[in-house]
């Protein structure tokens, strides 16, 4: 796995439970209130989408809610931006759009 | 009874026009699209998270909570994670949201909608590991984030020194940051800016000694010229601003770096604005199209008031007071002497210190081959080719290009490749034509909305006022 690229800012503490949630079939963990964008950087997943036409890999840019590149898929829910949408147990995340295989 | 004033959006503006009505017994409705209140300027940490008295964050934690306990008050509906998406008449404002979806009327409409970022594309633009100005503050503020390895700043504008500032506190490691303006330019600002608003002057002033004392690179006059990397960001090219605005290539340096961020101005979200069918105008000082108003920060319709970023790009001082100005208005009593003139200070301050920032000639980094529109994929190149490249009609060019048709709404593309194509400025207020619904809403959502009818356009409004 890549480097994580992102941690927590030292002083930040979280003192809920862990949650453990899928992306794209694999686990990975992340903390309580703490949202998808975030857990999936410090995990070291910086590509959160792909874009249709050309499958390239984009990521958290934003971070207001206005660009849409962090968006996901999560399961039951449908698309939404990972940067607002908390983390809970048991999520199931892919893509929102295109393949990663082509 | 009075229907409620219905205020969209809860940052520093927004909230303190709900405290000022609420406080004076009016019942408010406040609509938000951010699961917590603040904006970006009082962005908050997670509930869940806590912070050890020595974090390495930046931020007014004190004036935030102080402020807050406005969502609290009788009279108030606080409604979070909430679009305002449209408006089938000035009086009625359509949401969606956590808490259901439907139509408030309303006895006045405050726009508190904010700021939203510049685009300034480049060749590698769209990799993972380059992030927005604000994007880079709401790692900090938002998630308690700082990205590991090494980083850029670049820009043009105050967010520059800000984002500078947070991160090197956060313990980022910087290897340059870079403001587009020459210093010499800015020097005038400084010193008045000691007349109109020392403390302002002092942060800015701070942060500037913050970078000085972390030994890192400043460089000034200089810009992003490319960015590279194999599925994310790993080299940077960096460049003298030319004097076409461009960066000069061959004097630029390629820099090792995982994390790129880019701050190239702040822009007024005005869509909420023209949907209501204010009118508009193009203005330097309050850095773009924004509505007109009158001292009281009226709109040109009747009862709908505009402050803050949305309304013209002033930060956070000056959003608080526009939203005490513009609670008194509807409360139709006069504010304060002492108010009106510390507003009228900042006010004329922060249209000198936009103006000061403005380059000679606008920056441009794209090529041929550089993404304009990230949601729909579509490169300068594809958009000069295209019929309707010199119309200065935005609005004719999104339907034959699809520029701006996806899901940001246009909001990242919009205003850069009408400046790309060289159209003219001063005929874009009435273009594109900003449409509900202002966000993407689920159809779930709108199915829900059981006071749905039609939705007029806006020059339709107009035509009826």
């Amino acid at each position: 796995m890549r480097q994580p690229s992102m941690r927590f800012i030292q002083g930040v503490t979280q003192s809920g439970p862990v949650v453990h949630f899928t992306f794209e079939g694999k686990c990975y963990t992340g903390c309580a209130g703490e949202s998808i964008a975030s857990a999936m950087m410090r995990a070291g997943v910086v590509a959160l989408r792909r874009t249709r036409q050309d499958h390239e890999p984009r990521g958290y840019y934003c971070g207001m809610g206005l660009c849409w590149e962090c968006a996901v898929n999560v399961e039951g829910t449908g698309v939404v931006r990972s940067c607002v949408h908390p983390i809970s147990d048991g999520l199931a995340i892919s893509f929102a759009d295109g393949q990663l295989t082509r | 009874m009075t229907d409620p004033v219905v205020i969209i959006g809860a940052g520093p503006a927004g909230l303190s026009c709900a405290a000022e009505l609420a406080q004076a017994g009016r019942e408010v409705v406040l609509i938000d699209d951010n699961p917590i209140a603040g904006g970006q300027y009082f962005r908050q940490l997670p509930t869940a998270y806590g912070t050890a008295p020595n974090a390495r964050l930046l931020r007014d934690k004190t004036r935030f909570d102080e402020l807050a306990k406005v969502l609290t008050l009788q009279g108030v509906r606080y409604l979070p994670s909430t679009i305002a998406w449209g408006m089938p008449d000035p009086r009625t404002i359509a949401y969606a949201g956590q808490a259901g979806s439907g139509r408030i009327r309303a006895s006045n409409v405050v726009i508190a909608t904010g700021a939203q970022e510049k685009s300034l594309p480049f060749p590698g633009w769209t990799l993972p590991g380059v992030i927005s100005a604000g994007g880079c503050l709401n790692l900090a503020k938002a998630h308690g984030l700082v990205p590991n390895g090494r980083m850029v700043i670049a820009g043009n504008g105050p967010l520059v020194l800000v984002a500078a500032a947070t991160m090197i506190a956060a313990g980022a490691q910087i290897e340059a940051v870079l403001e587009a303006q020459l210093d010499r330019k800015l020097v005038t600002s400084a010193l008045r800016g000691l007349v109109a608003s020392p403390k302002i002057l002092a942060t800015g002033l701070g942060y500037r000694a913050r970078i000085l004392q972390s030994g890192t690179p400043f460089k000034t006059g200089w810009m992003i010229a490319e960015a590279r990397g194999k599925d994310c960001l790993q080299v940077v090219a960096i460049a003298p601003i030319g004097v076409d605005g461009r960066p000069v290539r061959k004097s630029q340096r390629w820099i090792q770096a995982d994390t790129l961020v880019i701050g190239y101005g702040l822009l007024p979200g005005s869509e909420t604005a023209r949907v209501m069918g204010c009118r508009m105008e193009l203005k330097s000082e309050l850095n773009g199209v924004v509505p007109q108003r009158s001292a009281e920060l009226e709109t040109s319709v009747n009862g709908v008031y505009a402050i803050g970023d949305g309304a013209g790009i002033g930060g956070a001082e000056i959003g608080l007071m526009e939203g005490k100005i513009a609670a008194n208005a509807i409360l139709r009593r006069s504010s304060p002497a002492s108010l009106k003139a510390r507003y009228d200070r900042l006010d004329r301050y922060r249209r000198f210190l936009n103006l000061a920032y403005a380059t000679s000639k606008p920056l441009i980094a794209a090529t041929a081959d550089t993404i304009i529109c990230r949601c729909e994929e579509i490169t300068l190149g594809r958009l000069a080719a295209d019929p309707n490249s010199d119309g200065d009609n935005l609005n004719a060019l999104k339907i034959s290009s699809r520029l701006g048709m996806g899901r940001c709404q246009g909001r990242n593309c919009l205003h850069v490749a009408s400046k790309l194509l060289g159209f003219d400025a001063e005929a874009q207020p009435a273009h594109p034509r900003a449409r509900p619904p202002l966000r993407p809403v689920k159809l779930a959502q709108l199915a829900a909305d059981k006071d749905a009818g039609a939705a007029r356009e806006p020059d339709e409004i107009t035509a009826s006022e």
